[in-house]
């Protein structure tokens, strides 16, 4: 195994558990930290596309280093918006939730469906 | 068009016009931000109409000339730069999309003009940015020519979006907002998935290249599934839709029309991208029909639930449900005659 596919697997497994919180998690903020775990596994496979489309002499492709680059301005955008809108709805509520019905129950997953 | 790809990528006469349609709008969002309150409107109103003329006259040239529009951004070259297109398609999305966007500045004028005299407030402020962020992403929607690009534009076109939800700041709607927003990331992320899986394939992302170069192997099948799979939650198509009704039935009356009838189609936009331009011929008649039976659920329950409910504006907002199932039965329609 190269580290090619070490970081590659890494990635895969970190989209699973990104993927897995975003859509089982119905707080809002582990939401939000569950996107950005999937984030991170997508980034980490940017790089490893990177890694192997190298030319001889340069010890990666630059594009997808580029694009990464951009990708994470761009998640780092959402997440401060999202942050952002949490913390509004916290203000006027008192709570940060994302089921529309009232609380006291576990029963509500329309929010995360 | 495949007599289109055919020609070499070249910048175009005229091509500067499309990197003008996307300067403008992205101008007036700065000047707004720049001078601030009220000149904000009057700025939205000489630019959405420029933009309408800019629109029809690249129509107009599309139409005379019979080929697309291209612009090589930078004179670098498409491995390695970024090209700018309008295609047929594009360019009459552009129009339509330039009237529906001045229509709703007009009507929007009595909600969110400010009157002489009276005291400024922020959401009209925000909504004469957002209507013009909104108009630029699309425009950079309809003309990018790498599916990275592209990537960008969704991105732009959710972050001017979600804003639009909650502009009146009450909490249903910053829920939805929040709902939307979620529902939006999970969509970007899978789509920048299959465009990391392209690219580490085909070792580019412009179009016209990828369409020479892709052909059917399980990276190429992985990386559109997830990319069609992300598309459709921020198209709200069928199974993926529920986060469209709360969003568009809380916003403003204006803002609604611009959710409605001009960002799901953006995404929407991208899917018909992919699969005509990026991949032509690669959705077989299985997967074309699969297209068309989500849109054919989509009409049937949005329509059903559209009739069942008390609220005007959460009517409208399912039947937006339903209107977007049916512009995915385009996908079997055209296919069977492949």
């Amino acid at each position: 195994m190269n580290a090619a596919t070490l970081f590659g697997l890494c990635g895969a497994t970190l989209v699973g558990f990104g993927l897995y919180g975003l859509v089982t998690n119905p707080e809002p903020l582990r939401k939000i930290l569950a996107f950005n775990l999937l984030g991170s596994g997508v980034f980490l496979v940017f790089g490893v596309v990177s890694k192997r489309a190298a030319a001889s002499g340069l010890g990666g492709d630059p594009v997808p280093q580029a694009m990464v680059i951009t990708a994470i301005v761009v998640a780092f955008a959402a997440t401060a918006m999202a942050i952002a809108l949490v913390l509004r709805l916290l203000q006027e509520t008192g709570r940060a939730t994302l089921s529309s019905d009232d609380p006291g129950g576990p029963d509500t997953d329309r929010g995360n469906a | 068009m495949p007599d289109a790809t055919a020609l070499p990528d070249a910048t175009t006469t005229n091509g500067a016009l499309l990197v003008l349609a996307i300067v403008l709008p992205a101008a007036g969002v700065l000047l707004s931000f720049a001078v601030g309150g009220r000149h904000v409107e009057r700025i939205a109103f000489v630019l959405l109409p420029s933009g309408l003329v800019l629109a029809l006259i690249i129509f107009a040239d599309v139409w005379r000339s019979g080929h697309r529009l291209i612009y090589i951004v930078g004179d670098w070259k498409p491995p390695l730069g970024i090209a700018l297109r309008a295609d047929g398609l594009s360019a009459a999305m552009m129009v339509t999309m330039a009237i529906v966007i001045c229509a709703v500045g007009v009507f929007a004028h009595a909600d969110f003009g400010t009157r002489a005299g009276s005291v400024e407030t922020r959401a009209p402020f925000a909504f004469w940015i957002l209507l013009m962020a909104i108009w630029g992403a699309m425009n950079i929607v309809f003309l990018g020519g790498d599916l990275f690009t592209l990537y960008v534009a969704l991105e732009l076109l959710t972050f001017a979006a979600v804003p639009l939800v909650c502009l009146d700041g009450r909490a249903e709607t910053l829920q939805a907002a929040l709902r939307y927003l979620l529902f939006a990331l999970l969509g970007s992320i899978l789509y920048l998935v299959g465009t990391a899986l392209l690219y580490g394939s085909y070792a580019t992302l412009d179009i016209v290249l990828l369409s020479r170069r892709v052909h059917m192997e399980p990276a190429t099948v992985i990386a559109a599934t997830l990319m069609t799979v992300g598309l459709f939650a921020k198209t709200a198509l069928f199974p993926v839709h529920l986060w469209l009704p709360p969003a568009h039935a809380g916003a403003p009356a204006a803002a609604s029309a611009v959710l409605s009838a001009v960002v799901v189609k953006g995404s929407f936009f991208l899917v018909v991208r992919l699969w005509f331009d990026v991949m032509p011929g690669m959705l077989g008649p299985a997967g074309a029909q699969l297209f068309g039976a989500l849109g054919a659920a989509a009409i049937v329950f949005g329509s059903v639930v559209a009739l069942r409910q008390q609220r005007l504006k959460l009517l409208i907002a399912y039947s937006t449900v339903a209107q977007i199932g049916y512009l995915f039965l385009m996908f079997p329609l055209a296919f069977d005659t492949v």
